[in-house]
């Protein structure tokens, strides 16, 4: 049995005679409240892990749900039009290590995102091409600061949101911003999976906030 | 709030949602909404769609057990032995022929000589002139007396390398001339010319005296010097004359050519890269 209850976001799995809750992607909603309830599930987490790891179908497929929305937020902000190929594939190159895995859910997300960064890298090198050019904010598709004040927060869905932070970046700046937003990654995770220094993430996510300001600052009569 | 590099504590909440947007300044406020947008739960569309990936993808619910993939280890260690196994076992019979180039022979020599076994270090062997040692064709000085005491026992011409080579020393002479003069200077110690069995007892190990050989001999002693193929070299004992003409100088047809020194830094084989390659970059993180 596989609930959500959102939107505080905690999925409650039910593996065997087990119950197990697990942080999900609607947990990451950030609140004091959830922020302490995070630790308090790691065990959970690990315990969901185990069981998958030994093969468990239904700790598997709690895993998957789990993972796969996040990793799909970030493969559509990064390729779109083959998102749920490369998730996919990354997910079989979950499967085919899992076996082998070894950490706590914090590791673990690590490792997903690692897999999905390198699938997109893996997709562009054979298309010999990057999809993902800066756009200038005031050419972006009908997005600009004064569609964003319009817009209500409510309305908004979580792929909305994540093309209009991404979409007036550069693409270096665009992926640290996916990996801290999406993937809740820390900025040593960050800097591993990019290949980059932790200095120079902090550098980038700095200038990111700083584009995302100016393009998306409302009028002062709408704060 | 204002965004500087040396506030990342504000940075890290603003991008993992845990400041609302009314706590950040104004500049910032739309992307902090975003970003908890972001963030926000999954919506049916993507449990949908992660629902289909699951089922499109077989592989999910068949993962590997762990307790499977130990096993799959310990298969590989197997493996490696054993064909750790047959290379050495395959270099150490190359070894013991000789086959091997220098440096690796003079390896497999040491890594055999350590085990027991005697393999060739592919050394060359001491020059035949040299006066430090004896020489490989000519019986050594002390074994001269038995090995003439041996000859002389039935006076019936006797064969084998300790013969040989003693016709060897003996030169033009004969055999029988050289023995007499050895015999009449040198005392032959007991138990060697009186023996029943025809064999210099004493005769140390080194000579590689008689081996028991009773076969008829393919030449006459006369004609000594002539190369029996076994070492190519001439009968150059100081104080005797050479071969018969035409004999001299034979190069030596055994020993590996060219091996004019000891291999230093022979380094044992490079080890084979067991690394598995394959999803390198899929690798499963090790804390």
């Amino acid at each position: 049995m596989h609930q959500i209850a959102a939107p505080r976001g905690r999925v409650t799995t039910t593996v065997g005679q087990a119950t197990l809750g697990v942080a999900s992607s609607a947990v990451r909603v950030g609140t004091a409240a959830h922020e302490g309830g995070r630790s308090g599930v790691a065990s959970d987490f690990e315990t969901l892990l185990g069981a998958a790891r030994a093969g468990n179908p239904r700790a598997l497929s709690a895993l998957f749900r789990d993972t796969q929305p996040l990793v799909l937020r970030y493969l559509r902000a990064r390729e779109p039009r083959v998102a749920e190929d490369l998730a996919s594939e990354v997910w079989l190159g979950i499967t085919a290590k899992l076996g082998t895995f070894e950490g706590d859910e914090a590791a673990f997300r690590s490792w997903v995102f690692t897999i999905a960064h390198r699938r997109v890298a893996d997709h562009r090198r054979k298309q010999g091409r990057r999809r993902t050019d800066p756009v200038p904010g005031d050419q972006l598709d009908g997005v600009s600061p004064q569609d964003t004040a319009v817009d209500a927060i409510e309305e908004l869905t979580a792929q909305e949101a994540i093309r209009r932070l991404v979409a007036p970046l550069p693409p270096d700046q665009a992926e640290v911003v996916l990996l801290r937003v999406v993937a809740d990654l820390a900025v040593a995770d960050v800097a591993r999976i990019t290949g980059k220094s932790e200095g120079a993430v902090r550098v980038l996510q700095h200038r990111a906030l700083q584009k995302l300001a100016a393009v998306t600052t409302r009028p002062q009569s709408a704060v | 709030m204002t965004p500087s590099p040396r506030d990342d504590a504000s940075f890290d909440r603003l991008l993992d949602g845990t400041v609302a947007p009314g706590d950040v300044p104004a500049e910032l406020a739309e992307v902090a909404r975003l970003v908890r947008a972001a963030r926000g739960p999954a919506t049916a569309e993507e449990l949908r769609t992660a629902a289909a990936i699951a089922a499109a993808v077989p592989t999910v619910g068949a993962v590997v057990p762990l307790r499977e993939a130990r096993p799959r280890g310990r298969r590989a260690l197997v493996r490696l032995a054993i064909v750790g196994g047959v290379v050495l076992v395959g270099a150490t019979a190359a070894a013991a022929t000789g086959n091997l180039p220098a440096p690796v022979q003079s390896a497999v020599s040491s890594a055999a000589e350590r085990v027991g076994l005697d393999v060739p270090d592919g050394e060359p062997p001491p020059p035949a002139d040299d006066p430090a040692l004896p020489g490989p064709d000519v019986p050594p000085e002390q074994a001269r007396p038995a090995l003439c005491a041996a000859w002389a026992q039935d006076g019936k011409p006797k064969r084998g390398t300790a013969f040989d080579r003693l016709e060897r020393a003996a030169g033009q002479g004969g055999v029988d001339e050289y023995c007499a003069d050895v015999l009449t200077t040198v005392p032959v110690s007991p138990g060697g010319p009186g023996g029943s069995t025809g064999k210099p007892a004493d005769t140390p190990a080194a000579t590689g005296g008689p081996d028991g050989s009773t076969g008829k001999p393919e030449g006459t002693p006369g004609t000594t010097g002539g190369p029996d193929g076994s070492t190519g070299e001439p009968a150059d004992t100081p104080g005797k004359p050479a071969d018969t003409p035409g004999t001299t100088a034979t190069p030596p047809s055994s020993g590996p050519p060219s091996s004019d020194g000891r291999p230093d830094g022979a380094g044992p084989p490079t080890k084979p890269d067991a690394g598995d390659r394959e999803g390198k970059a899929d690798r499963a993180p090790q804390p």
